[in-house]
């Protein structure tokens, strides 16, 4: 199948509220994107984050901070495999999905954070409507010349740290390069957090495919 | 009966929501009373015979009693057996955070296999209560659906009871994949011992069904341990 | 051996409580207390229990500290009419012993308590010395809105013994409707009972449930607030390891296990 197919099969999970899955390494930046994106988008959507962290305590203030509700924040706990509780077995994220879903409902953006993983790590179209993986630049620029389903299978790859890049001499045309080989014409961006923490460019995005989401609600409404 | 159905639900692959459980092993291992293949199977062994034979025996009443295979209406005269069931297994799970994770495996695991034997039966005993019904119970009637004989699914339990654990070993402790295995298979017998004796009780009155506890599996269940991070839901 | 006892008591028109049927036989010797209200040491010769105190009436169970052996068959009956208030307490630990034969000793208790009743029953710990096989079996049935308090301790072995086989089950019905269920089972004939699942380091696991219709409008999750049960800290350490678990029902029990016989009975005597 390929991947445009495999992007339809999940855009079928059925209208509602939109679920973006954030993937990648340690590190790398997940939590940092969704406090920007609570930042950004939360006066103009009702949203709740659910994070597979075994620690969210720690990692709440970062989203309360931005003005997240703390009761809309769930964890899910994955016994040591990450990417097992977003891909092979999803039924503790689906529960906790559907419980935050109907708790807050009507809901539309629902961020999932995924423990953080290698490049092999996905989420299943079973759980979630779209996908984004974020790398960091500092951990080197050979990750996306890597690939794997991670790279590849993302609907928005994010390379993070580009501030840091010089100093861990990572050559970020050559990464744009690799990602434009690797991914063709699905988007890439880079950005810095640090910088700019409310990542505008994801921001947009989302928007995007919450009116997309929207038209094809009503259309199927008048249908 | 076909091996098959038995060897697709006892698949620890089945997406039922297990990887993210240890059975209390990660509890155990942090108070310092599992640290290598000897504790392991010491703890094994006490969850066989103690949650796990109480485990299969209810998931082989369960099956016993939902293989029939005839079901009178949505709340028909088998779910208000299997909510007897039910509520007795409620009564031998006195810890709640064990009450909530059994009851959260049920669910997940009917999940599954609604996906795989859909039907009326799964749909009644789904909604047993809003929690989902005990995973023993959740069990049996996925016996009852695929086919599977009440003994085959109080094995199935009892094999449930440690592979789970086991499973979790090396991530918790490093410890040698074929070091679990090893453990494992000397088990293999006391495991048909507790499921042919489950089975067995599971013939006679549900207020006699086993009921045997694990103190201390409870008390580690309740312990939220200060600053320190968990991985595993149980 | 067999022996058997029988405790009824009934509520009087001035609220006190009569015991109307004591009766016991070796080694299930009940004894009055001396006094209601008063913890006193046992005395055969009091006076009839608690008229006008309006006190519970007190028995004590005095087992003898030999036994049960194996082979013995000792039945207990305790039945509390509507508004009948008992406490039921122990004398000395009794100490399970092997029998001739390797039979298993078994002490079978049957206790009913009315509306409005309230029943609570410690006797002292039982005591699973080397080769020993004993079971316990208890069955409590509750009215709706009676009270109970059920206190159990085991201690695996004599002092630097290894201990003997012991398995108690408690099963108590309210309004008819199960509501614990539970059996503990040690020793050498419950395999992987000693071990990390089991027992563990400790040589002394107790339990002490309450029912009390009053939280039946409180959170089902959580100790109801007010009660000693609340001051209790859950902890899980080599010395005392315990939880206070909250039933799917207006009932609590405490759960325990440590290292000894007197850190054991303090931690329980804390929750009430
Ligand atoms: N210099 C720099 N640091 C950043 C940037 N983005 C995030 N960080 C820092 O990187 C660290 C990790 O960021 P998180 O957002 O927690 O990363 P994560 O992917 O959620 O991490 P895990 O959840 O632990 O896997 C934090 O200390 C952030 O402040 C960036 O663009 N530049
Ligand atoms: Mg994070």
């Amino acid at each position: 199948m390929s991947r445009e197919a495999v992007a339809r099969q999940g855009a079928g999970r059925g209208g509602g509220t939109l679920r973006v899955g954030i993937c990648g390494p340690v590190g790398a930046g997940k939590t940092s994107l969704i406090a920007g994106l609570c930042g950004a988008l939360g006066t103009e959507l009702s949203l709740a984050v659910l994070m597979n962290d075994p620690d969210v305590q720690a990692e709440e203030p970062l989203l309360t901070h931005q003005g997240l509700d703390a009761r809309r924040i769930a964890a899910v706990r994955t016994g040591c495999s990450p990417q097992a509780a977003i891909r092979d077995d999803i039924r503790a994220n689906a529960a906790a999905a559907e419980t935050l879903e109907s708790l807050f409902a009507p809901l539309d953006l629902l961020l999932v954070e995924a423990g953080g993983a290698d490049l092999g790590a996905n989420f299943s179209r079973a759980l979630i409507d779209r996908q984004i993986f974020v790398l960091d630049a500092a951990a080197g620029d050979r990750t996306v010349r890597k690939g794997g389903p991670g790279v590849t299978q993302a609907d928005l790859l994010l390379v993070n740290k580009t501030d840091l890049a010089a100093a861990a001499r990572a050559d970020l045309e050559r990464m744009r390069r690799d990602a434009a080989a690797r991914r063709g014409e699905s988007p890439t961006v880079f950005v810095s957090l640090a910088e700019h923490p409310g990542a505008p460019a994801v921001a947009d995005w989302v928007r995007k495919l919450m009116a997309q989401r929207r038209l094809t609600a009503t259309g199927q409404e008048r249908r | 009966m076909s091996l098959i159905p038995l060897l697709l639900l006892a698949d620890s692959r089945l997406p039922g929501g297990t990887h993210a459980h240890s059975g209390g092993l990660e509890a155990a291992v942090a108070a310092g009373r599992v640290h290598d293949g000897e504790t392991l199977r010491a703890f094994l062994l006490g969850r066989l015979t103690g949650v796990g034979f109480t485990a299969a025996a209810f998931a082989a009443a369960a099956a016993l009693e939902l293989s029939g295979g005839l079901v009178v209406g949505e709340r028909g005269v088998q779910t208000r057996e299997a909510a007897a069931l039910d509520a007795e297994y409620d009564a031998r799970t006195p810890s709640p955070a064990q009450r909530a994770t059994s009851r959260a495996l049920g669910r997940h695991l009917l999940c599954a296999v609604r996906a795989g034997w859909p039907g009326v039966l799964l749909d009644a005993v789904a909604g047993l209560h809003p929690d989902g019904p005990h995973h023993p119970i959740a069990f049996g009637a996925a016996a009852a659906v695929a086919g599977v004989d009440p003994g085959g699914a109080a094995e199935a339990v009892a094999l449930g009871s440690v592979t789970g654990p086991a499973h979790a070993a090396p991530r918790l402790l490093g410890l040698d994949p074929d070091a679990v295995t090893a453990v494992l298979a000397s088990l293999a017998a006391q495991v048909e011992q507790v499921a042919a004796a489950a089975a067995k009780a599971a013939r006679g009155p549900v207020e006699e069904l086993p009921a045997v506890g694990a103190p201390l599996l409870e008390i580690a269940a309740q312990q939220v341990r200060g600053g320190q991070v968990r991985f595993f839901v149980s | 051996m067999r022996a058997s006892a029988r405790i009824v008591a009934r509520c009087q028109a001035d609220g006190s409580t009569r015991l109307t049927t004591l009766a016991g036989e070796a080694p299930l010797l009940l004894r009055r207390a001396a006094r209601q209200g008063a913890k006193q040491a046992p005395d055969e010769g009091a006076p009839p229990d608690g008229a006008g105190t309006g006190g519970p009436a007190r028995v004590y169970l005095a087992g003898g500290t030999a036994g049960p052996l194996g082979g013995d068959e000792l039945r207990c009956s305790v039945d509390l009419g509507p508004g009948a208030r008992l406490e039921v307490h122990g004398v000395d630990a009794s100490v399970a012993l092997p029998g001739p034969h390797g039979r298993e000793s078994a002490l079978e208790i049957h206790a009913r308590v009315g509306e409005g009743g309230a029943l609570s029953w410690s006797p002292r710990p039982l005591v699973a010395a080397r080769g020993a096989r004993h079971r316990t079996v208890a069955r409590v049935e509750l009215a709706a809105d009676a009270l109970l308090v059920w206190r159990d301790e085991l201690i695996l072995g004599r002092d630097g013994e290894d201990p003997g086989s012991v398995s108690t089950r408690l099963r108590v019905l309210r309004a008819g409707r199960v509501l614990l269920d539970r059996e503990v089972a040690f020793g050498p004939r419950h395999p992987g009972s000693l071990g990390p699942a089991g027992s563990g380091a400790h040589r002394a696991i107790g339990s002490l449930l309450v029912v009390d219709p009053a939280w039946a409008s409180a959170p089902v999750d959580g100790v109801p607030s007010g009660s000693p049960l609340s001051r209790l800290t859950p902890q899980d350490e080599p010395a005392v390891a315990v939880a206070v678990l909250r039933l799917s029902g207006p009932a609590v029990l405490v759960t325990a296990a440590a290292s000894g016989a007197a850190a054991l009975a303090r931690v329980l005597d804390g929750a009430i």
